[in-house]
């Protein structure tokens, strides 16, 4: 479904919609960042590679033809952006070049702690506290789906089946399961 | 939007299991709702610590930015579509016209040497002539003509001439 959409929006933009490309930056700023900032430890000069990586997508839309999905697309563009900012700023790439199929089984984890500031890595700490308390108090129910889709990666459909239960109930005790994280977490990041 | 109706769109849009119509809702309600926004955004920080894929997140106001800087950019159009399409359908209709021309020519074909057809100009040929007829002994006209008509029958077109000075059968 996620790709219908992404067809869907890139259309408009080839079409001149600039508010299409609006909508994608927003669906994808995040992981778009938090790839680039696997490169560019600095927050700041991630922010400013995100950002380029999105005009040199836009630009290169037109030229876009569906022959890989678009995320797929957006994704080599930031690689491509962070590591020429590296060139640029003559700082090496990292020696283990993480291509993109690499990328995507990228577990994170202990490696990307590496790559955070000082400050960036004070503000995991704290929010990762508070979610953690704040999913183990969670009803059963609601900790079984999210934690299935946010740890195990499981779609709607197979969280549906593991737990016996209608699509609809999963994409509901999902989001109640995180709309009650979020009642925690929405002080920490006003 | 009702704000808990479109939390929950928000919550299965980062699960990319939003269809097209009501992803492109909640992206326009996400466009121009700030407060929408810090939510996603909060929502993504769940999804990074949960997942430990750390990081540092963009601020809320990012897609702003970037709208800002898009906005000073001109309208990107798709050409190579248009082109595409062009070459598309003058790819098609040269297609469907050397279709029908072979198919005009087959029916050429088969209509010139369809038995009806040769038995047409066997009859069209007039053989009565007294030139044509005191030139061919019987034995040798009667010979003739049998080759003739099984030649036609079985599309040889390298007898056709032949029909016209040979055939002297009219009456069979």
């Amino acid at each position: 479904m996620g790709e219908e959409l992404d067809e869907e929006l890139v259309r408009r933009v080839q079409r001149g919609d600039k508010k299409a490309f609006d909508a994608l930056v927003i669906k994808y700023q995040h992981k778009i960042a938090q790839l680039i900032n696997r490169y560019v430890k600095d927050h700041h000069e991630a922010m400013d590679v995100a950002q380029e990586t999105f005009i040199k997508a836009y630009r290169a839309l037109p030229g876009f033809r569906g022959e890989s999905a678009f995320y797929t697309w957006l994704y080599r563009i930031a690689i491509n952006t962070a590591k020429n900012h590296l060139s640029m700023r003559s700082r090496r790439p990292s020696d283990d070049e993480i291509d993109i199929e690499d990328a995507e089984q990228f577990e994170g984890g202990t490696r990307l702690r590496s790559y955070e500031t000082p400050e960036s890595h004070l503000l995991t700490d704290e929010i990762a506290a508070v979610i953690q308390d704040a999913l183990q108090n969670l009803p059963e129910e609601l900790r079984s789906a999210i934690t299935l889709r946010e740890f195990d990666g499981l779609s709607y459909d197979e969280i549906a089946q593991v737990m016996g239960c209608p699509v609809g109930t999963v994409r509901s005790r999902i989001f109640r399961a995180r709309e009650a994280i979020d009642k925690r977490l929405e002080p920490l990041l006003r | 939007m009702n704000t808990e109706h479109a939390s929950e769109k928000l919550s299965a849009l980062l699960d990319d299991a939003l269809d097209a119509k009501d992803g492109l809702t909640v992206l326009e309600d996400l466009r121009g709702d700030r407060e929408l926004r810090a939510k996603f955004h909060r929502y993504q920080a769940v999804r990074s610590v949960l997942r430990s894929e750390g990081g540092a997140l963009p601020d809320i106001d990012f897609s702003a930015r970037v709208r800002a800087a898009i906005d000073q950019e001109p309208v990107v159009l798709s050409p190579r579509v248009v082109r595409h399409e062009f070459r598309e359908r003058v790819a098609t209709f040269a297609l469907a016209a050397s279709m029908a021309a072979l198919a005009i020519m087959v029916v050429r074909s088969v209509n010139h040497y369809s038995p009806d057809k040769a038995s047409e100009m066997l009859a069209s040929v007039n053989l009565s002539t007294p030139a044509v007829h005191a030139s061919m002994e019987p034995d040798l006209r009667e010979y003739l003509n049998m080759h003739n008509e099984s030649a036609y029958l079985s599309g040889s077109q390298g007898l056709m001439p032949s029909v016209r000075l040979v055939s002297g059968n009219q009456g069979r």
